[in-house]
């Protein structure tokens, strides 16, 4: 936020500084209901294929493929609602060590919040394989299982490989700096 | 809260507590622009941990929360530059010696000194000897920093042995050869 805020002219006008608060603060607030909307409307697109492809014998993979598909959106909308409130949940007034043991949780790597990740992951391999699977050929199912892992877990791979890069940059040195403090402050 | 509740309330607290702000940017930041980087840093902090503010403790204890958790964030980008000033204007200087006369006239007389030995402690020690040059009380500092009140005067004591030890080791170092 502070980027965005013109240091010089801040304190001259007090409302001017507001101003730039508030306005800061509405464009967070729509770019987190913008993505929100985009899981929302993908959800409800999936939702449409699901209903106008007919239910018989033949599509009935066809169709829980679509449904996993749907429920990857909606989970990926709730996870993203989870992580903007937790965002949202960060205090600074909070006594010290309490706010230095709340950054030293929030800026682990392996959190147990990485299980809902997970989720909208696991059922978007589910629909990729039910989707691209031929009912009429059985003995495809391995081959299309195989072929959908070959895409998915390297892609995962390499966002995680991205995402642990990223963490060593900006979340270690402050998770670490947070630690050294809380145990000074308990010593 | 509503926008307009909220705008006028942060400036109430901004209003009465400016000054307190600006002392602890002045701690941290001998660089004036320094200084109202960091200011800004704490109003918007302020800002955005406004609305979990229920009351629970003064709103200069609040405020003071929120200043020293920027300092150790907003020095957490450059750790090992940051400084602990002190000038000939800080009030409370005398509070950072229990007794001994001839040591505090010291450290008041040689500030170059005092800023030397004081750089040399840690990130967490500066906060409280931040907040003592501010002369808030030990029950103060321990509603700010999340201590018990016996544990913050354990810690400051020990912070105070520290530069005596430091600044006497200094004087002996320094003392002619007889």
């Amino acid at each position: 936020m502070k980027n965005n805020i013109k240091q010089n002219d801040s304190f001259n006008n007090m409302d001017q500084f507001i101003g730039k608060l508030q306005k800061e603060d509405k464009r967070n607030l729509l770019l987190t209901r913008n993505v929100q909307w985009v899981m929302w409307a993908l959800a409800v697109l999936y939702a449409v294929f699901f209903i106008i492809i007919p239910f018989d014998s033949n599509t009935v993979y066809e169709k829980i493929g679509w449904f996993l598909y749907v429920a990857t959106f909606v989970s990926f909308g709730f996870v993203f609602n989870y992580l903007k409130k937790e965002y949202k949940r960060v205090d600074y007034g909070l006594p010290t060590l309490k706010m230095l043991e709340n950054a030293a949780k929030r800026y682990k790597l392996f959190q147990r919040k990485l299980v809902l990740a997970i989720t909208p992951i696991l059922l978007i391999d589910a629909g990729m394989v039910l989707l691209t699977y031929k009912p009429e050929n059985p003995e495809t199912l391995l081959r299309t299982i195989i072929i959908t892992q070959a895409l998915i877990i390297p892609s995962v791979g390499i966002g995680l490989l991205i995402g642990i890069a990223i963490w060593r940059k900006r979340q270690k040195p402050l998770r670490d700096a947070a630690l050294k403090m809380i145990e000074e402050l308990k010593k | 809260m509503n926008n307009h509740t909220k705008k006028e309330q942060f400036k109430q607290i901004v209003d009465e507590n400016s000054e307190r702000i600006m002392r602890i940017c002045r701690y941290y930041n001998p660089n004036v622009e320094d200084r109202k980087d960091m200011y800004q840093e704490i109003l918007v902090n302020v800002w955005k941990s406004l609305d979990k503010f229920r009351g629970d403790s003064k709103i200069s204890t609040w405020v003071y929360r929120i200043a020293i958790n920027t300092s150790l964030n907003f020095t957490g980008k450059a750790f090992r530059q940051m400084k602990l000033v002190v000038d000939k204007d800080v009030q409370n200087m005398g509070l950072l010696v229990d007794d001994e006369v001839q040591l505090k006239q010291q450290y008041e007389s040689d500030l170059e000194t005092l800023q030397t030995h004081l750089n040399l402690l840690s990130v967490i020690e500066k906060a409280m000897i931040s907040l003592m040059l501010e002369g808030l009380s030990m029950r103060e500092i321990s509603d700010v920093i999340g201590l018990t009140e016996s544990n913050v005067r354990v810690k400051i004591h020990r912070i105070k042995e520290k530069l005596k030890e430091q600044i006497l080791e200094g004087n002996t170092n320094n003392s002619p050869v007889k």
